[in-house]
């Protein structure tokens, strides 16, 4: 009756796990870099004086950011072929992770945008820069430090988000989890490892963000 | 049109000729205020003009036109026989030579002390490294803040951080410089050091249009002081007559005001 | 078997919401609940019980909910030899992932009330509860009101992945009914705009009130 937990289906296992986080890291990797594209034009639409341009990336915006990511998912890979659009279970995660990341970084763009201190700007100009001058050496700088933040975080989510494409037989650290679960029935053992992969993976990432917030953008510290 | 922008052709200008000519300025703002009226004003080489007035008269707008920060509608501004027109091209090559300083300092950020008085050399100027750094090195002794260059302006007090930008307007070797109530947003104890790298820099010669209160810095340094309301000059005289002898009753009004 | 018309698949969908309801509102409450305990020790003066409650933020921030899910629907349920239901195993992992998120909002409006604060309600002689109780906590709730509800959006979201380990909510019944029309793409329209309807209005209000605190300061 009483359950004793073997690790052995951990360590037996350890390349499966390699494997699915290698995974897991294309997934994520490709979905911000496309997200982020978006979340840059997102961002122009929402701060362009266009209304129609304004109001797409709106719609864009609310819409992904208030319906839960498992449906988004289930809508490219079920629902789009209803439409003719097929895609591979991989093509629908990564379009579904993309778009989603696009809608949360399109705020955080934005925020970066608006937040640009126009004296800065102006003064840039005074000095007799010109306008790409000016938002080469003025704007792009001290922007990207203000959303580094809030875009490292975006990041975490997302990676915390790639599990879920499990859902649509994405093969992905998850997916090898539950491969492995539906073969050997040790489901905490497992669930256990892969939470404990994930946490890894979390701090990795949030070591590698510090470190890079220091060399580049060590300014924010003092900015009041 | 006459469109010197050389050093030679300057040179060559009857020094009778301003430096800077603004011809019946009138400006509105996008909510059709009339924030200035018909304004005309000269400033001749070397000379130190102060513009004072109660807030909201129009004094920061008008010497954001010399340099093309804020446009306007009607009249005409030449600056170095250069006019300043909506349609200009090169607009960049005014600013060049007219340094700012404002209110809020505007330093960049993301930058040290001695690279935000680099950068402009370097990407304008087109100087090398070493060149505007040993002007960077220069200037930041003038003003004496050389034992912060490696700092970042959000760790330096606010006087120090204007005296940084009057040196990064500075390295630009400006012929002009326009000072935008450059000690407003400082601490009182700080106004001291700012107005002193001001004082010096007027008795080295520069040509300076000030907007600022302190009454002490105009009395003593500017070569003439204007007074305006209402988008409109009221007063122009030196300094012993305006503050001895104000003819306006909006100076007369002005004056009571700041000096009590 | 019926017909499926589309009011058909309405009525089902609203059917289950009822389901996506009652459990973002449990975790929500339950999670509040907990996650208030977790603030205190959060703040607390003592540096063991800050350190454990931070792990445990930590570990909550840096899984997936889903991870969360399995580990107490499958791991618990074996190794606890308790027959966990889906419904049981989706609200405690629901409310004790919202009690980690609530309890990271609301430290940081503790902390975003000035030190002047803590100081000038020591010098008043009020001990550490008061301070907090009379002082501290009513300055906080005010600040973290925007950011609670906009994480409430979070909640009713994340209750979809309960339709995983088979609690029957909105997306699993547009599942199931996907499967049986054969409509996915209308099902699954249907299921988001639903949830669209949920969460709009959240994020609306939360989005309110920051402004509206923003001018008040």
């Amino acid at each position: 009756m009483e359950y004793t937990p073997q690790f052995s289906v951990v360590w037996n296992n350890l390349s499966l796990f390699w494997q699915g986080l290698v995974l897991t890291l294309q997934i994520v990797v490709v979905a911000i870099s496309i997200g982020l594209i978006l979340g840059i034009l997102g961002a122009l639409g929402r701060t362009s004086e266009n209304r129609v341009l304004n109001g797409i990336a709106i719609a864009y915006v609310e819409f992904f950011r208030n319906t839960p990511f498992l449906i988004q998912l289930f809508f490219f890979f079920f629902g789009l072929p209803g439409l003719g659009i097929r895609m591979s279970s991989w093509q629908a995660a990564v379009l579904a992770l993309s778009i989603n990341f696009g809608a949360y970084a399109t705020e955080i763009v934005r925020a970066g945008i608006e937040g640009i201190d126009k004296g800065q700007v102006e003064a840039g100009k005074a000095l007799g820069f010109k306008p790409m001058q000016v938002f080469r050496h003025v704007v792009l700088i001290p922007a990207l430090g203000n959303i580094y933040p809030a875009l490292v975080s975006q990041v975490v989510i997302a990676v915390l988000f790639s599990s879920v494409v499990s859902q649509i037989s994405a093969e992905e650290l998850t997916f090898a989890g539950n491969y492995l679960q539906s073969r050997t029935f040790r489901s905490f053992e497992i669930y256990l490892a892969i939470s404990v992969i994930y946490i890894g993976l979390v701090w990795f990432i949030k070591l590698v963000a510090f470190l890079i917030q220091r060399q580049f953008f060590a300014f924010t510290r003092y900015i009041r | 049109m006459q469109q010197p922008h050389t050093q030679d052709h300057a040179a060559v200008l009857d020094t009778a000729v301003p430096i800077i000519s603004a011809q019946g300025v009138d400006k509105w703002y996008a909510n059709n205020f009339h924030v200035l009226k018909g304004i005309s004003l000269e400033v001749h080489r070397g000379e130190v003009v102060v513009l004072m007035g109660p807030s909201g008269s129009g004094k920061s707008t008008f010497i954001r036109t010399f340099n093309a920060l804020e446009a306007y509608q009607k009249g005409r501004i030449i600056i170095d026989g250069t006019e300043l027109t909506p349609k200009m091209k090169n607009v960049e090559a005014i600013r060049r030579e007219v340094g700012m300083v404002f209110q809020q300092f505007n330093l960049f950020p993301h930058l040290t002390v001695v690279e935000n008085v680099m950068l402009a050399p370097m990407e304008v100027r087109g100087w090398s490294k070493s060149q505007a750094k040993s002007i960077a090195g220069e200037l930041l002794e003038r003003v004496g803040i050389l034992n912060q260059a490696k700092k970042y302006p959000g760790q330096l007090s606010g006087g120090q951080q204007q005296r940084v930008a009057i040196a990064r307007a500075l390295a630009m070797q400006p012929k002009i410089m326009l000072f935008d109530e450059p000690t407003s947003a400082l601490d009182p104890e700080m106004v001291r050091e700012v107005l002193d790298v001001m004082r010096n820099l007027a008795q080295s010669g520069m040509t300076m249009v000030c907007v600022t209160h302190e009454v002490g810095f105009a009395r003593e340094v500017a070569d003439r002081i204007v007074l305006m309301a209402d988008g409109q000059i009221v007063e122009e005289a030196t300094p012993d007559e305006f503050f001895s002898n104000p003819k306006h009753p909006r100076s007369q009004q002005f004056l009571s005001q700041i000096l009590s | 078997m019926q017909d499926f018309t589309l009011a058909n698949i309405l009525a089902n969908l609203l059917i289950a919401t009822r389901w996506t309801i009652a459990l973002s509102a449990i975790a929500f409450f339950g999670g509040g609940i907990v996650g208030f305990i977790i603030m205190l020790m959060r703040i607390s003066p003592n540096p063991i019980i800050r350190t454990i409650s931070l792990i445990y933020v930590e570990i909550f921030e840096a899984t997936p909910l889903l991870m969360q899910l399995f580990l107490v629907f499958f791991g618990i349920s074996v190794l606890l030899g308790l027959n966990l239901s889906a419904w049981a195993a989706a609200t405690i992992a629901l409310t004790t992932y919202s009690s980690a998120f609530l309890a990271d909002i609301w430290r940081g409006s503790v902390e975003a009330v000035p030190r002047g604060q803590w100081e000038a309600s020591r010098a008043l002689g009020l001990p550490y509860i008061k301070q907090l109780k009379r002082i501290i906590l009513p300055q906080a709730v005010r600040m973290s009101i925007p950011s609670t509800v906009g994480f409430a959006v979070q909640v009713v979201k994340g209750t979809s992945l309960a339709s995983v380990i088979g609690f029957i909510e909105l997306t699993r019944s547009a599942s199931s009914i996907s499967n049986v029309t054969f409509q996915p793409f209308l099902v699954y329209s249907m299921a988001a705009l639903i949830y669209f309807c949920l969460c709009f209005p959240l994020s609306l209000w939360s989005k309110h009130l920051e402004k509206k605190f923003s001018y008040e300061g």
